[in-house]
């Protein structure tokens, strides 16, 4: 009775249960479920004996391991992980097979892994979905902050033309009516500066978050701790392309590296530039990152081994759209990113060949002082 | 008959499962279903007068979440290497995944993928990229799971380089 309720009671739950005999075949223990079956359209289901590695192409490779298993433990479960593998009517199927050994027998489970695998699925589909949508919106918001700059820098060059062009105007000779239109011009052009100040200020979450990120000295970044995370980061890609990457060994690892700036577009920022790097570096070659205290900033250099940038190229580098022909990224932002964002912190960046052939980039940064609680910018964000 | 496994191999939502997809049954969709664990497909491909059966092992991407089995290589006699390029990061992904396989199963056929050339406005690889490949001696093909772009001749050219050994 107990007996005739097991053999029931795997099928039932869509497990089929298998021993193996010897190297070739395994022997069906209880009754084989439907689904088991279609995969075996060409046997008789009442035949007990199988052999699976024809069948299943996974299990050929799980047995492998599963040989092993049953040799060297008596214990516990090795499971195959999820696969699935259409029937010969072309259905797919989600299966799971576990070794296991019970006294001495070899034991093979091979489960139809429907609820566990969909709570699989949705999880890791939920993820990447997540990932992924993730990864676009940091791509469409570098991308802004570009047109964003491109626009205001475009408006701003042409209203202080008109502007400049009115102030001119107005030294000229002209008649009281001339004056009145000429001021009324003037105030006008005045608004429209101001207006488009404004509007940057109010819309641009972006703005905000610089603001903040300068009075705030838990938000300082700290220019060490962003260089290793990016060094971190890009460590294996390097070693993939046997290439070296890393920071130089004289750098002080205690003092104040904190500056003026924002966390995720500094680590941004370092990332172009070790990825331009990686790029251009070639085998064999490493790429060093070096910073330097200076009494306001903090410089921070990135050195290839590549053939460096040609020199008519150079004074186009950090322009928009800018790419070195066949050479740089296909949009050509990342340098241009880097320039207006350093440039918006007070910082500055540029490039240089070294003696030795290769390429360094730079950039240097205001230090954050600690004691600091008003922001030194120098230089506003964007000087009208 | 000969038999050959072959593994596409990349970092998630590259399309490993989409060109299978285009490859076995012509068939391709938008909608994205990550793949869990390994997915079994088989082909007959002609070859001249011989017919070879490709059983591909479709390897779910890694990432955060699931890391690859290197057992699940054990056996192949080539593999794919599928970039997404619209994703430079997978590009990467794809070197550091090389290296992994090649210590894994040794030096067999492989094929880098540079996949969804229909999406060229969101191209991210520049040639210089795909010289570098290219200068290490790796078969260079673009493909597009979508419009059935290179699918065909990756494949082929896959099982030419598995019959020469
Ligand atoms: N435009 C375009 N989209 C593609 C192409 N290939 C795949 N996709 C899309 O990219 C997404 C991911 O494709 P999959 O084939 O599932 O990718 P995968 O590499 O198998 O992903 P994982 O199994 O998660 O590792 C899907 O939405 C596909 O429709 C292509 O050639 N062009
Ligand atoms: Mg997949």
């Amino acid at each position: 009775m107990m007996c005739e309720i097991m053999n029931e009671l795997f099928a039932a739950l869509n497990q089929v249960v298998l021993e193996r005999i010897d190297n070739r075949s395994f022997h069906l223990i209880g009754t084989m479920p439907d689904w088991f079956g279609q995969f075996f359209s060409e046997i008789s289901t009442a035949q007990s004996r199988f052999s699976l590695e024809k069948t299943f192409p996974f299990l050929e490779n799980f047995l492998i391991d599963a040989e092993h298993f049953w040799q060297e433990s008596d214990r516990g479960v090795l499971k195959s992980g999820f696969w699935s593998e259409p029937n010969p009517q072309g259905q797919d199927y989600q299966l799971e097979a576990l070794a296991v050994c019970l006294s001495d027998k070899k034991i093979l489970l091979i489960e139809l892994a429907e609820s566990a695998y969909q709570e699989k699925y949705a999880l890791l589909q939920t993820g990447r979905d997540n990932q992924l949508s993730y990864d676009s919106l940091v791509k469409e918001i570098q991308k802004k902050e570009i047109l964003l700059h491109c626009i205001f820098h475009d408006l701003v060059g042409q209203i202080t033309a008109v502007s400049n062009c009115l102030e001119l105007l107005g030294l000229e000779s002209l008649s009281v009516r001339g004056r009145d239109y000429i001021s009324v011009g003037r105030r006008q052009i005045n608004q429209q500066a101001e207006l488009v100040q404004e509007i940057l200020q109010a819309f641009s979450a972006e703005m905000e978050l610089l603001q903040n990120a300068i009075t705030d000295p838990t938000q300082a970044p700290d220019l060490l701790i962003c260089t290793q995370n990016v060094v971190d980061m890009f460590l294996p890609s390097f070693l993939a392309r046997k290439k070296h990457l890393q920071m130089h060994p004289e750098i002080e690892r205690i003092g104040n590296w904190k500056v003026i700036g924002e966390r995720s577009r500094l680590e941004r920022i370092l990332l172009n530039l070790v990825e331009n790097a990686l790029r251009h570096t070639p085998e064999g070659s490493t790429v060093q990152i070096n910073l330097h205290q200076e009494e306001e900033f903090i410089l921070c250099t990135v050195d290839d081994q590549g053939l460096g940038v040609p020199p008519e190229s150079v004074k186009y580098l950090f322009q928009r759209f800018f790419q070195v022909k066949g050479r740089a990224g296909k949009a050509g932002l990342g340098l241009y990113f880097c320039r207006i964002t350093v440039k918006r912190w007070g910082g500055a960046i540029g490039y240089e060949p070294l003696a030795e052939g290769g390429a360094r980039f730079w950039f240097r940064l205001r230090k954050f002082e600690l004691h600091q609680s008003e922001p030194t910018m120098k230089n506003p964000p964007y000087p009208l | 008959m000969i038999q050959k496994k072959v593994c596409m191999v990349g970092a998630f939502a590259t399309g490993k499962t989409s060109l299978v997809a285009r490859f076995v049954s012509s068939i391709y969709s938008e909608t994205y279903q990550t793949t869990v664990g390994v997915k079994i497909d088989k082909k007959l491909v002609q070859m001249g007068e011989q017919g070879l059966m490709l059983i591909l092992w479709d390897l779910h991407g890694e990432d955060d979440f699931q890391k690859l089995r290197l057992s699940y290589l054990r056996g192949s006699s080539g593999y794919f290497l599928v970039v997404d390029g619209t994703r430079r990061a997978t590009l990467d992904k794809a070197y550091i995944l090389q290296s992994k396989v090649e210590a894994e199963i040794g030096v067999v056929p492989f094929v880098l993928l540079l996949n969804k050339t229909d999406l060229q406005d969101d191209w991210e690889l520049e040639d210089s990229a795909i010289a570098e490949a290219v200068n290490k001696g790796w078969t260079v093909i673009k493909s597009s799971a979508k419009t059935g772009l290179g699918v065909e001749e990756a494949f082929l050219t896959l099982s030419r380089k598995m019959l020469e050994i």
